[in-house]
């Protein structure tokens, strides 16, 4: 079955649209997003229309935009990361606490990106020098970080001072637009310069696709993989600084079911689960995606617990659109 | 129920909006609208006419139908049957008020920050009035501000600032709390609960656990200091640990495991329903009654049965149903009529033991929890 011999009047339509989604696979994710907006706007058209409801949506988004764009990143070199939340819960944590203790908050912020970074580089040591996938060595992480969390704190710790620094996160430019917003597209763009313009970028499609293979020609594996379990790390701390920017308070608890989310707005936007496919453009407009819903149930009143329902449909719809694109796609090569 | 004498312009008026409610719960229909947990503009526009659901639709219902109220609290109904006893007394004031109403918690409990975007995005999207939870009071400083500049009136129920109940100042606008005061509720369990053990035990018991499924709420540890207070000045070996909320089998086996290194453990305090009801079922399953006792905050079916046997020593309670369904009267009131939120509302803290349970069997029934 090829897109093009059709020729009824509906594919006239169809088939333009399906050939540009096969060569840009980002669409599927673009599209979906755009569905839920349009969903949302029939229902409640006065409400969506309104500039304060997107500033929110996209403040939400913000928080978890970062942590998706490199879970993308690094489930395209077929890894996954479940410690995020618990890594962002972990730096909010330790920036608080240190600022409290009168660290400049210019250090406190490249400790806690450190930090997170740290964690990150670990869970990349584990995976590659014990061979075991890192879904299992990260869910370990995940709960031991969340154990010593408990421990150590027991419950919520707040900034004791105002930190004008954290302007550079927070500042508000109307409409609740703020600026972390702008930061999430600086990751955005930063992920999809590394992933789609540098050798690096390369590297990481072929450690996705068949690690032997990748490294019988040459590529260093290991150190591509670690790259990828770091930059993850980080982006969970940058993250958490975000929030901390936005409330200025954490917990122990916060964003359990941010490794899920965050898988699950990569593989909605593309992602394969097993590596090898995907864009950093996945992460973001899955993120956006579920950010939209969010927003969007609350301001056409419905109950909240749809959110989960709704985004459990539209996954599995958006993967089994993917991989129909996909199949169409090697039947055109 | 009382009929409001209207005019005929006040009908006429609503019957067009009823059609227009009619129209668009039609194309709501085809998404999600009508799944909105409230239902009532689609519902009671499709019936075109009065007495809809029951014969609850006067002419009251009618003009609450223009006020969109929403219930924006910590908990999750499906995680923590305290806070499905909430959304039934919500549900139950929404039925009666005829308001446009949903109950907007975080899809699961205690996610303040999906609670606090669910705040802010109420209220852009027009809400009258809403009522919120104040679990960790610094996160919303900022939403309960815009609130107050977009003129949207807001309520706490359930848990708010502590100085709000130590002198009742305010950092941030709000227009009244409904709920009890949490700082004298671990030590009214606690102090009430130690005579009780020892007239079972013969004397105090050898060490106390504390179970505290949501370490980080202000309320729990309000709660879990007070009854620690007590234990100290009493000279009870006390420890707490943190079990999981929303999975009852995770309890019993933090609580198993921890009385197996601690045998000596006699009285078990849990902080809420979600913990206390898999405390019960551990005390039975093992067949530890009258070795073990236990006591908790709010009171479930079980909880109440296990004080009639006498395992459960006593409970606190704060009527969970009581403080959402106030909730929604409070907040069609003040939108619809103008009526003044009290300062505060104490719904509890009411000591039950096996003396006056039979008063809140009633409620239990209904609600599930009291």
């Amino acid at each position: 079955m090829s897109v093009e011999t059709r020729s009824t009047g509906l594919d006239r339509v169809t088939g333009p649209i399906l050939n540009a989604i096969i060569k840009h696979p980002v669409l599927v994710a673009v599209l979906t997003w755009l569905g839920v907006t349009a969903l949302f706007f029939v229902l409640n058209p006065g409400v969506m229309s309104r500039p304060n409801i997107w500033g929110n949506i996209f403040r939400e988004t913000a928080l978890m935009g970062p942590v998706a764009i490199m879970v993308a990143v690094l489930m395209i070199g077929g890894d996954f990361d479940m410690t995020v939340g618990a890594n962002y819960a972990m730096s909010a944590m330790f920036f608080i606490t240190i600022v409290n203790q009168g660290i400049p908050p210019i250090v406190a912020i490249l400790a806690t990106l450190a930090l997170g970074g740290a964690v990150g580089l670990m869970n990349g040591a584990l995976v590659t020098f014990t061979g075991i996938h890192s879904f299992i060595i990260t869910l370990g992480g995940w709960f031991s970080i969340r154990g010593a969390l408990l421990l150590i704190f027991s419950g919520s710790a707040s900034l004791n001072t105002d930190v004008s620094l954290l302007q550079i996160f927070s500042y508000e430019f109307g409409a609740n637009f703020e600026a972390l917003v702008l930061w999430m597209f600086l990751i955005l763009f930063g992920a999809l310069y590394l992933v789609h313009r540098t050798a690096y970028g390369n590297h990481l499609y072929a450690v996705g696709s068949d690690r032997d293979a990748a490294r019988a020609r040459g590529i260093r594996v290991t150190r591509t993989r670690l790259v990828a379990f770091t930059l993850t790390g980080m982006s969970a701390a940058f993250a958490s600084l975000m929030h901390v920017a936005r409330f200025g308070t954490a917990r122990p608890i916060l964003q359990t079911e941010l490794p899920l989310m965050a898988i699950a707005a990569a593989v909605l936007g593309g992602c394969a689960l097993f590596g090898g496919r995907g864009s950093p453009n996945a992460g973001f407009f899955g993120a956006l995606t579920f950010g939209t819903f969010g927003a969007g149930l609350i301001a056409a009143g419905a109950n909240s617990a749809w959110y989960q329902f709704f985004v459990g449909v539209v996954l599995v719809a958006a993967v089994v659109f993917n991989r129909h694109i996909n199949t169409l796609r090697q039947e055109k090569r | 129920m009382t009929r409001k004498s209207t005019d005929n312009t006040v009908e006429f008026e609503t019957v067009s909006r009823r059609h227009m409610l009619a129209a668009t719960g039609t194309i709501g229909a085809a998404g999600i609208a009508g799944c909105s947990g409230n239902g009532n503009g689609g519902g009671n526009g499709n019936g075109g006419g009065n007495g809809n659901g029951g014969g609850t639709g006067t002419t009251n219902q009618v003009e609450n139908q223009d006020i969109s109220i929403r219930y924006i609290p910590h908990g999750a109904p499906g995680q923590d049957p305290f806070w499905s006893a909430q959304s039934e007394g919500w549900e139950m004031a929404v039925d009666q008020l005829g308001v446009d109403a949903a109950y907007q918690g975080p899809d699961s409990s205690s996610n303040f920050t999906q609670q606090v975007s669910n705040v802010e995005t109420a209220i852009d999207s027009g809400a009258d009035a809403i009522a919120v939870t104040l679990p960790d009071p610094d996160l919303f400083q900022e939403a309960l501000q815009r609130a107050a500049e977009e003129g949207v009136y807001v309520i706490v129920t359930n848990v708010t600032e502590q100085s709000f109940l130590e002198s009742g100042e305010q950092s941030m606008p709000y227009h009244g709390y409904v709920g009890q005061n949490e700082a004298a509720v671990g030590s009214t369990l606690a102090s009430n609960t130690l005579p009780l053990i020892e007239e079972e035990l013969g004397s105090q018991p050898s060490r106390a656990v504390i179970l505290n499924h949501d370490p980080g709420h202000s309320a729990l540890s309000m709660r879990q200091d007070g009854i620690e207070q007590v234990l100290n000045d009493q000279g009870v070996p006390h420890d707490w640990i943190e079990v999981p909320g929303g999975d009852p089998s995770g309890v019993i086996s933090r609580l198993a495991s921890f009385r197996s290194s601690n045998p000596d453990t006699s009285l078990v305090f849990t902080l809420g329903p979600t913990a206390g009801n898999p405390a019960i079922d551990y005390i039975t399953n093992e067949g530890l009654e009258g070795e073990v006792f236990h006591a908790g905050c709010d009171i479930s079916q079980s909880q109440a049965e296990a004080i009639n046997e006498g395992y459960n020593l006593a409970a606190v309670i704060q009527q969970p149903a009581l403080q959402a369904y106030l909730a929604a009267h409070y907040l069609t009131t003040q939108v619809g009529s103008g009526i003044l939120t009290p300062t505060h509302t104490p719904t509890g803290p009411t000591f039950v033991d096996a003396s006056n349970v039979g008063a809140v069997e009633k409620q239990i029934e209904t609600f599930g929890v009291a």
